[in-house]
């Protein structure tokens, strides 16, 4: 698939990517490469998965990282109690020892984790490994040879290959360095903010019902306030929120009343701190400009 | 559209691709054989007449972290647009000059006697020029404070080869003396508190299910981040070469360091310092630093910092090593609003100002008075023994 067709296609699933995105999606998918997508919070990095899975009308399989995952919750893991039932229920038929490791280490009593399942399944699915940056360094090396090989190695058992290669998507917001080994085998991006036309188009391709004149002071306030020195800047997941709030409060325009203006800034401002830097004045002016 | 170069007429694309890749690896990128041929499959269904998008098409390849990605559209242009070999030659010629300048100047050889510093102090203090509490007082300070210090040894003398053992026996103690903290994940540990009972299940079922073994695991220690900013402004200079050498040091002992340096501005520099000779390393940053101008501004590096890299990379399990004499030609507010949002990051900030070791020295300087409530250890550093014994008082923090 041409890239300008993958982003023809995002745009029909709502999902407006740029062209270095685009082009990014194209590459890692013409080189069965997983795709790296960095950047700050809330500008669509998760989506662009969803929407992949939708685009290739696949499933979605979605591995959520924290500090401690390991690789029986994110491999394999054997049932153990099944295994304990199959031993007691045995007993009688057979004393064979090697008959029943063979019985109790087979497909049958293996609990597939994310990213098993992934390799596993007829279809290539996307497999989104959502927040890299939150998992140990350890488990980067579980994914190497996943992400390189595309097959499983389990001891008791024996490796398991892909059965159809999966679409990787790799997300993070770069609370750490990934390792080096890990970054050499991705296509890498990092989604900035979008510009102003992109997020006008986003803002209504989302929310059709806002008048255009509108969604451009929205995206024209958004796009001024990242500029102010603020701790958390609002992504476009924020922007939606908050002219998904404009809307339902029924407001035509942004200056048409400040105050509630500045009491829905809520959605946009996420710490103490922001909130105290834009003011009510600020916010009078962030709208006029 | 696209100027004709002299790789384009006589090379074939593969060769082009190659002197790329050794453009981008010329300029700090990591590159190997293995982006060319990625670059030559990921081009076939991509429209070559157009350069944005086989530029799009190689920076998703060639690129790997976000710094890179903010490099890469300017190496891209200087290569493709046939003013690569000028620039690359206008940087060999610079960095022969530097050079040349660097063995005339000999950074690592003894200042004489005497003249220690009046000239290199001077002309740091001058750089700071709205600053004349630094370059009136501190003169006369260090002047005054060397007479009496001499039998010490201080870092801008030391030049041998010694002087990166005992840099590198001090960092090692100090990366040691960084406490760890316990993870919140288990690991099998055959002293561990908490039984394993996943493996003591697994384990047992040899045994038809009787936890003949027991399996214990516990939480680990985590080692701590450190996190240096090194001030090499004017009036650092003497002191800028032993510090990066002590940071190089640092990156070396431990893998998750990080480390920036400033001037007017802030710069993350932690890719250079992973060249394994570390002349080499302290050379090529007193290269890229040489456009830095004159004067400090803490303050805006800090914020600098702060907006940029540290919700990133600082939390609870950091250590910032501040190295600064804390002269500043900015506000000194910011310093202080500055220090106190990276301490909400619950991490430990270390200051160690050379000047300190200095007898009668007081933190007279505007932004170190601000700095000096927000600090868990404010020390000197000015000699191999300070950097030495700074392992008791980590300890304590």
């Amino acid at each position: 698939m041409q890239w300008q067709n993958i982003k023809k296609y995002l745009y029909d699933l709502d999902y407006i990517a740029s062209d270095e995105l685009a082009m990014s999606i194209h590459i890692a998918s013409s080189l069965s490469r997983p795709l790296l997508l960095e950047g700050e919070a809330g500008i669509g990095k998760t989506a662009l998965a969803i929407a992949l899975s939708k685009l290739h009308e696949t499933s979605l399989i979605r591995l959520q990282c924290y500090e401690g995952l390991d690789s029986t919750s994110t491999i394999y893991e054997w049932n153990y109690q099944k295994q304990l039932l199959a031993i007691r229920s045995n007993e009688t038929k057979s004393n064979n020892e090697i008959d029943i490791d063979k019985h109790i280490f087979s497909r049958d009593f293996l609990l597939e984790r994310p990213l098993l399942k992934a390799i596993t399944q007829k279809k290539s699915p996307v497999l989104l490994i959502d927040e890299i940056d939150r998992a140990d360094e350890e488990f980067e090396a579980y994914l190497l040879e996943i992400l390189s090989e595309f097959q499983v190695s389990i001891p008791e058992f024996g490796t398991i290959k892909a059965v159809s290669k999966p679409i990787v998507i790799i997300t993070s917001n770069s609370t750490r360095d990934l390792s080096d080994a890990l970054r050499r085998r991705c296509i890498y991006n990092y989604v900035y903010y979008p510009k102003k036309e992109l997020e006008l188009q986003i803002l209504q391709k989302k929310m059709p019902n806002i008048e255009l004149e509108l969604s451009r002071q929205i995206v024209s306030f958004v796009q001024n306030l990242r500029m102010e020195d603020l701790e958390k800047k609002p992504g476009i997941a924020e922007t939606l929120d908050w002219a998904a709030a404009i809307s339902g409060l029924g407001l035509k325009d942004l200056s048409e009343n400040h105050e509630i203006l500045h009491s829905t800034l809520v959605c946009l401002l996420k710490t103490e701190a922001d909130k105290a830097i834009i003011s009510l004045e600020t916010s009078q002016k962030l709208a006029k400009v | 559209m696209l100027k004709p170069t002299k790789f384009l007429l006589r090379s074939s694309k593969t060769s082009r691709l190659l002197d790329f890749s050794h453009h981008m690896f010329a300029n700090g990128f990591n590159t190997s054989f293995d982006q060319v041929t990625q670059s030559l499959n990921g081009l076939q269904n991509i429209d070559l007449s157009k350069i944005q998008e086989w530029k799009n098409a190689l920076k998703s390849i060639y690129c790997y972290n976000f710094d890179t990605y903010e490099k890469f559209d300017e190496l891209f242009d200087s290569f493709w647009t046939n003013e690569g070999r000028k620039k690359t030659n206008i940087q060999r010629q610079n960095n022969n000059k530097n050079n040349d300048t660097i063995n005339t100047r000999s950074i690592f050889a003894p200042p004489e006697q005497g003249t220690l510093d009046n000239e290199s102090t001077n002309k740091s203090m001058t750089d700071n020029e709205n600053e004349m509490e630094a370059s009136s007082n501190a003169v006369s300070k260090i002047t005054a404070s060397f007479i009496e210090n001499k039998k010490k040894t201080d870092l801008k003398e030391l030049i041998d080869s010694d002087l990166q053992k005992r840099i590198h026996s001090a960092v090692l103690k100090i990366a040691k003396s960084i406490k760890h903290k316990r993870s919140r994940r288990l690991i099998a540990d055959r002293k561990g508190i908490k039984l394993d009972l996943r493996k003591i299940v697994s384990k047992s079922l040899p045994y038809e299910g009787y936890p003949i073994k027991l399996y214990k695991k516990s939480k680990p220690k985590k080692p701590m981040r450190i996190v240096s900013i090194l001030d090499i402004s004017g009036s650092m200079k003497v002191y800028s070469q032993i510090y990066l050498t002590f940071v190089k040091g640092l990156v070396g002992v431990n893998q998750s360091a990080d480390v920036y340096l400033f001037h007017t501005r802030l710069m993350r520099v932690t890719e250079y310092l992973k060249e394994n000779d570390t002349l080499k390393a302290v050379n090529r940053i007193s290269l890229l630093t040489e456009g830095f101008s004159g004067g400090t501004k803490i303050g805006k590096s800090l914020k600098e910092f702060n907006n940029v890299y540290s919700k990133n990379q600082v939390n609870g399990r950091t250590v910032v090593i501040i190295i600064s004499d804390g002269y500043d030609t900015g506000s000194p507010k910011i310093v202080s609003q500055e220090l106190e949002k990276l301490k909400k990051r619950n991490c430990k900030i270390i200051w160690l100002n050379p000047l300190l070791g200095w007898e009668n020295y007081e933190p007279v300087a505007a932004s170190m008075k601000e700095a000096s409530s927000h600090l868990d250890l404010f020390a000197p550093c000015n000699t191999i023994e300070d950097l030495e014994n700074l392992e008791k008082e980590l300890c304590m923090i």
